[in-house]
């Protein structure tokens, strides 16, 4: 058998490109770097990175040549890709309202612009990933995708259409050894405070069954590290419910 | 609770968008065939004429206007009409999408066909959900997105078609739980039928049809007004007036996903 990651035997930190911004792209990005691998940070916002970052790439995502050359000056920042996690969402997404009050634009900038990120990412990282024939991509999205979530319609459009984006992937570069899995996550992880915890009690009569919604540095990251490793060669196109014990809608 | 055999959805109003022909006409002519009088939403008035035409031949009523789905003053138009035309709405059916494309690696789909994807699918849904909402308040009513079983378990050759078609079913589910204290109801379709559409993906990936039909227990592609029709039919009617949020796959079981 080919050795899925040959980071591992090329004795190498793993090299991790992770989108995203705020709370959860640091905490990921710090229990990444906890378990050895190199992370660059790609988003809008370094400041909050995380611990140990080997460096961040500014970009809005604001169209496919800038999702394309910030990824491309990633995989340049550490020499190589091994694994791609897209956690970025559009901030406009996470401000829960009634549908009937999102306008046009707003759903433009929101909505599709969350859509169009993931697309041009997955386009921009199938090249490399698939011409070193291995590796793994992770999409880390919100439970409510497969909920559907009471307002935060957007939030839940999207990141089922990004976990099914993964299917697709997963389909698609299978033959040549690139794995393409998705983690979700509880909605906490995303819309914080109060308006987290009540949207989180209309998805579900149960509290977590592990008795938290966890934490993204050391109960998110290890799932993702896991992907990426030999253990994980023949899982693909999977959806990994890591929530705590809370959406069992499977 | 009785019901007729037909006229489950006598005196009400729907409006189908893509109904100039495939499964949007199947359904159009399945629920005129059930009393409904029926909005025919076409990009093209001349595919959709001749389905107005057929329903009012056959005893049904239906009037046809252009929309492109992907403007919302077309989508308004069309909810207006339904208004206007037969007093109000009771359901919004959005099945209308631009051509899937040709069988491509997601790296080389082109801008065009991804555009396009998300025009008619992603954005034409908030499009007719949104335009529909207050008729459907008013009436207890039902918002149907057709949507496919690769929303669910996505395509080898189709990436972009995958996301848009789970992104409606995401959509679904919210504007259920958001919806479902204003007596409406929204559900999706996953049809598999045999449509001039369906023909041109044949065309492009013959070996599509094949697999189809192998996987599919009930051995054969679904008609768009005897097999994929009557379902929406049901979605619409009251007896499915305990049910949102779902998705049924009509497609002879060929996907049994859930």
């Amino acid at each position: 058998m080919a050795d899925p990651d040959p980071s591992s035997s090329a004795g190498r930190p793993r090299r991790v490109v992770l989108t995203g911004a705020g709370a959860l792209a640091a905490g990921l990005a710090e229990g990444l770097v906890a378990g050895g691998a190199q992370v660059v940070l790609v988003g809008p916002d370094g400041a909050d990175a995380g611990q140990g970052v080997l460096g961040h790439i500014p970009t809005g995502f604001d169209s496919s040549a800038d999702t394309h050359d910030a990824f491309a000056r990633a995989v340049a920042r550490l020499g190589g890709v091994d694994q791609v996690v897209h956690t970025w969402l559009a901030p406009g997404l996470l401000a829960g309202c009634a549908f009937t009050s999102v306008v046009e634009d707003s759903w433009a900038a929101s909505c599709e612009a969350s859509l169009d990120a993931a697309w041009w990412l997955a386009r921009a990282a199938a090249v490399p990933l698939r011409e070193r024939g291995a590796g793994s991509m992770v999409f880390v999205v919100p439970t409510l995708g497969m909920s559907g979530a009471d307002g935060f319609a957007m939030l839940a459009a999207v990141a089922e259409g990004l976990r099914i984006l993964a299917k697709g992937c997963g389909r698609q570069w299978g033959s040549t050894g690139v794995t393409v899995n998705t983690v979700t996550a509880a909605a906490q992880h995303w819309v914080a405070g109060p308006a987290g915890v009540e949207l989180a009690r209309t998805i579900s009569l149960a509290d977590p069954a592990l008795g938290s919604t966890g934490d993204a540095a050391t109960d998110l990251a290890p799932l993702v590290e896991m992907l990426a490793s030999p253990q994980a060669h023949f899982l693909s196109a999977a959806t990994l419910v890591a929530d705590g014990g809370v959406w069992m809608g499977l | 609770m009785s019901a007729p055999a037909a006229g489950l959805l006598a005196g009400r109003t729907v409006v189908v968008t893509g109904a100039g022909g495939g499964v949007g006409a199947g359904i159009a002519e399945a629920c005129a065939a059930h009393g409904a009088s029926v909005v025919i939403a076409a990009r093209r008035v001349e595919t959709g004429e001749p389905v107005a035409e057929r329903i009012a031949a056959a005893g049904g009523r239906a009037v046809c206007i252009r929309c492109d789905v992907a403007v919302r003053d077309d989508v308004d138009a069309a909810v207006d009409l339904a208004v206007s035309r037969f007093g109000g709405l009771d359901a919004m059916v959005h099945n209308a999408l631009a051509p899937v494309g040709s069988p491509v690696q997601i790296q080389d789909v082109p801008d065009d066909t991804w555009e396009a994807m998300k025009a008619t699918a992603v954005r034409a849904s908030f499009h007719c959900a949104q335009a529909s909402f207050p008729h459907l308040r008013e009436r207890e009513g039902t918002l149907l997105l057709i949507s496919s079983a690769t929303g669910v378990e996505a395509s080898p050759f189709l990436p972009a078609y995958g996301v848009v078609k789970a992104v409606q079913r995401g959509l679904a589910k919210s504007l259920a739980r958001e919806w479902g204290p204003f007596g409406i109801r929204v559900n999706c379709i996953g049809p598999v039928a045999m449509t001039p559409a369906m023909e041109r993906v044949y065309t492009l990936n013959p070996v599509l049809e094949e697999r189809l039909t192998g996987r599919t227990p009930l051995g054969r592609i679904g008609d768009p007004a005897t097999d994929i029709g009557p379902v929406a039919v049901f979605l619409i009617s009251d007896l499915s007036r305990y049910m949102t949020g779902q998705t049924l796959m009509v497609d002879g079981g060929g996907f049994m996903g859930f």
